[in-house]
């Protein structure tokens, strides 16, 4: 019990980190460290503000701000929820089902976000910066597991899509 | 004297022996009479704790066995979505919305444009208000949302869900629970008038119509008048008991003074409208107005009109002796007594009486309900809740089960095969016609979600769940197994690899001899990989199969979702394998997810009966197969479609670019079909239940009944995604050799970067060249 709140408490801790840096709608942060891994993800912050829902379906995008409020909120259920009612409309937004993935990562659901992850990596063709995202959750969600090897992988992988 | 004296004492003694015997007599009497009364009261005590327990359990326990509601997945509609007018009315004929503009749940149709009065729902995440809109469709699609009440454009709609089905206690009964808020208080206040008008007046009983009764008895020499309260009527239906007898009559009196002590008139008349006995069909007993409501009109409680309510209280008086399906004069008469009594109470307008009478019945034809019109999804959704519930829990509990079930998909899937089937019997003597059944299962391509399951020619049949339950060979449909196998090792095996499509024989260990044949009994020598699976090459496959052994198609097969560890015969290779149609979407579903599995499901959430959640069924993926591999059979099965043993879907529905796989099973036993689009997955299995050939193969039976379903439901055409290590190559259809765009006779193929075929196929003289030939 203790054991799992202790990894979520961590895992939200890595997560918050991984998406102030390459939130959907996050901007720059200022707190930067090159010598620090984590905060390498950051230097990325300006080049992933690019990455946005692929579909221009207002509809989508309506659901998509109630998601990210509840996630603020840290109301995971609902946001998960609100994603899953988006994928029912659009499932071909390989961005819908990486943050999906985070959300699981958040809720301690290591399996399913690294599935997720992968789903989304197996739609997003040019999209070198969600992969890049995508890889990093998996090494998050690999960590959170314990197979710290297979961590070092993805996150090996990740630097290769690395903008 | 001394004598007198004593005989004086002698007499007073005895006397006053005689008064003490006397007294004592008395006394014993006395003691006794107290007995008797004492006993009699304690009886009576305890026959009233007896009757107080009773009447109570009965209560609380009617009062909250509430069947479990069963609900459709909401539409939800969208600006700019793919969604016709036609769609649209369709679903409202599924909600059961009925033309009109007063009240929720009606619809007027103009020029492009639907005006919707829509009920609103309370969902699992919040509530979706009660909304006056119009919905403008241009070019098939929805170009507009209005919401009248608040003059503004909505982007997105939620539709209330169609409730589908109530999964009730084991005992022949039916009912739709409903709260007394539910009900529309014309109904109560026509109930109160008409059957007990002095309801919130008394205690359960009326002394004076008792008495009046009591009178009217004697005189007939047994029990005949009623004069119940409707207090009386409901402990009566409680106990289901005709018996016409005093001894019944007063308990019924006393039971109705005990529930009236505990429980307040709302909770009395709420449990009356959903107890209440209507009809019956057949074994199935018909209770509660809301039932009855569904039952004799097709309608909800709360959509019905002036006569159909009075049709109904007028019911409670003697289902029946009343029944409109059978005595359709009687029951006009007992609906015009009540509109009559409506209309003198003040509970209709004169104007509205007098056009109600007018009326005509309108009730359902007899023999026409179904308890679910979807028994083979619902059988599916039980079967699904099972694991999670205890089955009294999901009986007893008032749980709001949400599912995945599209009614549209479902109509479609039902049409085209009972399409396909009525058109296939006529090819058999009438008695064999009959054996010739078949299923079909369709899914979310994206999600996992069933959205219709068809097990029988008549979809309306509860029986026998073929979808479920028919575990049939799959023949041919288990080949994208093989050919994964093979494809996962890459620097073996690319789709221009050249295999033997030769005859063979093999000799199993007991000393039988297989010889695996193509369909059409043709070989084909050397051909590329690709040709095994888009022209169902069998004595290819099988070498195939062999070369890299079966065990690793049972690893490719258990990865896809086989629920089981099929036993390893080569002619496991060629679908000796036996699956249902459900089995059979599993594995498909894999492939056309690009390698990630995802249980299918029925279910979204259960709430319980006040909205609490209680279980959720969320999105899950599990990628168990390399989702380049997956790409390069799914681009072959896509061939099969384009100019394979499917064709017949590639040229009647080209923009899809589906991708599929026929299957026939030994003697044409078997017809399947198992396709993709981008959006659905439909798996269609024909064949006849006595097992006896159906002379169909999979492109004859099931292929035209998946092409009809696919013509007719919107969905989105298959375009592959294309992983980071695959690249496309043209390649000359006949030998898989490399060619170019500019050639007679080529496709592109996906291949594994630097796996491509080497050498070029010549395809003779150039386009510019033959331009001018």
């Amino acid at each position: 019990m203790r054991k799992q709140w202790l990894k979520m408490v961590l895992c939200s801790s890595l997560v918050a980190t991984l998406l102030a840096g390459c939130g959907l709608m996050g901007g720059p942060t200022s707190n930067r460290d090159e010598q620090d891994s984590e905060q390498d993800y950051v230097d990325s912050s300006d080049a992933s503000s690019k990455i946005t829902l692929a579909t221009g379906n207002p509809a989508v995008r309506d659901l998509w701000a109630q998601a990210e409020q509840a996630r603020k909120a840290g109301d995971y259920d609902n946001a998960a929820l609100t994603l899953e009612r988006i994928l029912r409309i659009a499932p071909d937004d390989a961005v819908i089902w990486s943050r999906l993935a985070e959300i699981r990562l958040m809720q301690g659901n290591s399996g399913q976000a690294e599935n997720l992850a992968a789903k989304s990596n197996s739609m997003s063709l040019d999209n070198p910066l969600l992969n890049y995202r995508n890889w990093l959750i998996i090494a998050r969600a690999r960590k959170l597991a314990g197979n710290d090897v297979g961590a070092q992988e993805a996150e090996y992988t990740a630097n290769s899509f690395r903008p | 004297m001394a004598t007198a004296k004593s005989s004086k004492s002698g007499r007073s003694r005895r006397s006053r022996r005689r008064q003490a015997g006397k007294w004592r007599h008395g006394g014993t009497l006395r003691v006794a009479a107290l007995t008797v009364l004492a006993v009699i009261l304690l009886f009576g005590f305890l026959f009233c704790i007896y009757l107080d327990t009773e009447i109570r359990y009965k209560f609380e326990g009617r009062r909250w066995s509430l069947p479990a509601r069963v609900y459709a997945r909401p539409l939800e509609l969208f600006v700019g979505q793919k969604f016709g007018k036609a769609d649209l009315l369709q679903e409202l004929s599924f909600l059961n919305y009925r033309a009109g503009k007063d009240a929720p749940g009606t619809f007027r149709e103009l020029p492009n444009v639907l005006l919707l009065r829509t009920r609103g729902f309370t969902f699992w995440d919040g509530k979706e208000p009660a909304r006056d809109l119009l919905i403008r469709f241009d070019d098939g699609r929805i170009s507009e949302i209005l919401d009248n009440g608040t003059a503004s454009e909505l982007q997105l709609l939620r539709l209330e869900p169609a409730h589908i089905a109530n999964i009730y206690p084991a005992q022949k009964e039916d009912r739709d629970l409903v709260r007394l808020e539910e009900v529309p208080p014309l109904l109560l206040h026509t109930l109160v008038e008409v059957e007990d008008q002095n309801f919130y007046g008394h205690h359960g009983v009326r002394p004076t119509s008792i008495l009046r009764a009591l009178v009217a008895n004697i005189r007939a020499g047994e029990a005949v008048q009623g004069g119940s309260t409707l207090t009386q009527q409901l402990v009566k239906n409680f106990f289901l008991n005709n018996e016409r007898t005093f001894r019944r009559k007063i308990i019924e009196a006393m039971m109705a003074l005990l529930l009236e002590l505990h429980y307040d008139k709302n909770e009395i008349l709420e449990a009356y409208i959903n107890e209440v006995y209507l009809g019956q069909e057949g074994e199935q007993a018909i209770h509660g107005f809301a039932l009855g409501s569904r039952f004799y009109f097709d309608r909800a409680l709360s959509d019905l009109s002036v006569e159909q309510v009075a049709l109904l209280v007028g019911l409670v008086n003697g289902p029946s002796y009343l029944n409109p399906q059978k005595h359709p004069e009687r029951a006009r008469q007992r609906r015009d007594v009540v509109l009559n009594i409506m209309q003198a109470r003040g509970l209709i307008p004169e104007s509205v009486a007098q056009k109600a009478r007018l009326s005509p019945l309108s009730v359902r034809p007899e023999g026409s309900f179904a308890q679910s019109s979807y028994p083979a999804f619902i059988d599916f959704v039980k079967r699904q809740l099972t694991t999670h519930y205890r089955e009294e829990d999901l009986r007893s509990e008032g749980l709001r089960i949400f599912t995945t079930l599209d009614p549209l998909v479902q109509k479609q899937a039902e049409r085209a095969l009972s399409r396909q089937l009525d058109r296939l019997r006529k090819r058999f003597k009438p008695r064999e016609a009959e054996q010739l059944q078949g299923a079909v299962v369709v899914t979310s391509v994206d999600t996992g979600e069933v959205q219709a399951v068809v097990a029988d020619h008549n979809p309306r049949y509860a029986g026998y769940n073929r979808a479920l339950d028919a575990r049939r060979p799959v023949g041919s449909l288990v080949k994208p197994a093989v050919y994964l196998a093979a494809l996962q090792d890459s620097a073996e095996f690319n789709p221009s690899t050249i295999i033997k499509d030769d005859p063979l024989q093999l000799r199993y260990p007991d000393g039988n001899l297989w010889e695996p044949a193509n369909y059409d009994k043709q070989y084909h020598g050397e051909v590329p990989l690709f040709h095994g699976l888009v022209y169902s090459y069998n004595a290819a496959t099988v070498r195939l199969g062999l070369q890299i052994g079966i065990e690793k198609v049972i690893a490719v097969l258990r990865k896809m979702g086989l629920p089981y560890e099929p036993p390893s015969y080569p002619s496991l290779l060629l679908g000796s394998l036996e699956l249902s149609p459900l089995e059979v979407s599993q594995l498909y579903q894999t492939l056309a997810s690009s390698g990630f599995n995802m249980p299918l499901r029925s279910v979204r959430e259960v709430l319980t009966a006040d909205g609490m959640q209680l279980t959720r069924y969320p999105l899950n993926v599990e990628q168990t197969l390399d989702v380049s591999v997956v790409h390069q059979v799914n681009r072959m099965l896509q061939m099969v479609v384009e100019f394979g043993t499917a064709s017949q879907a590639g040229k009647q529905l080209p923009e899809l670019q589906a991708a599929g796989k026929t299957g026939t099973t030994d003697d044409l036993r078997d017809s399947w079909f198992a396709g993709f689009t981008g959006q659905h997955l439909a798996v269609v299995w024909l064949g006849r239940d006595d097992n006896q050939p159906a002379g169909l193969s999979g492109a004859s039976g099931a292929l035209p009944v998946w092409i009809d379903l696919m013509a007719d439901i919107d969905t989105r055409p298959l375009q592959l995604a294309i992983p980071q290590n695959v690249e496309y190559v043209w390649i000359n259809r006949q030998d898989g050799r490399r060619s170019a765009a500019k050639c007679d006779n080529v496709t592109r193929m996906p291949f594994i970067i630097g796996t491509g075929p080497a050498s070029d196929h010549e395809c003779g003289p150039s386009w510019f060249k033959r331009l001018f030939d």
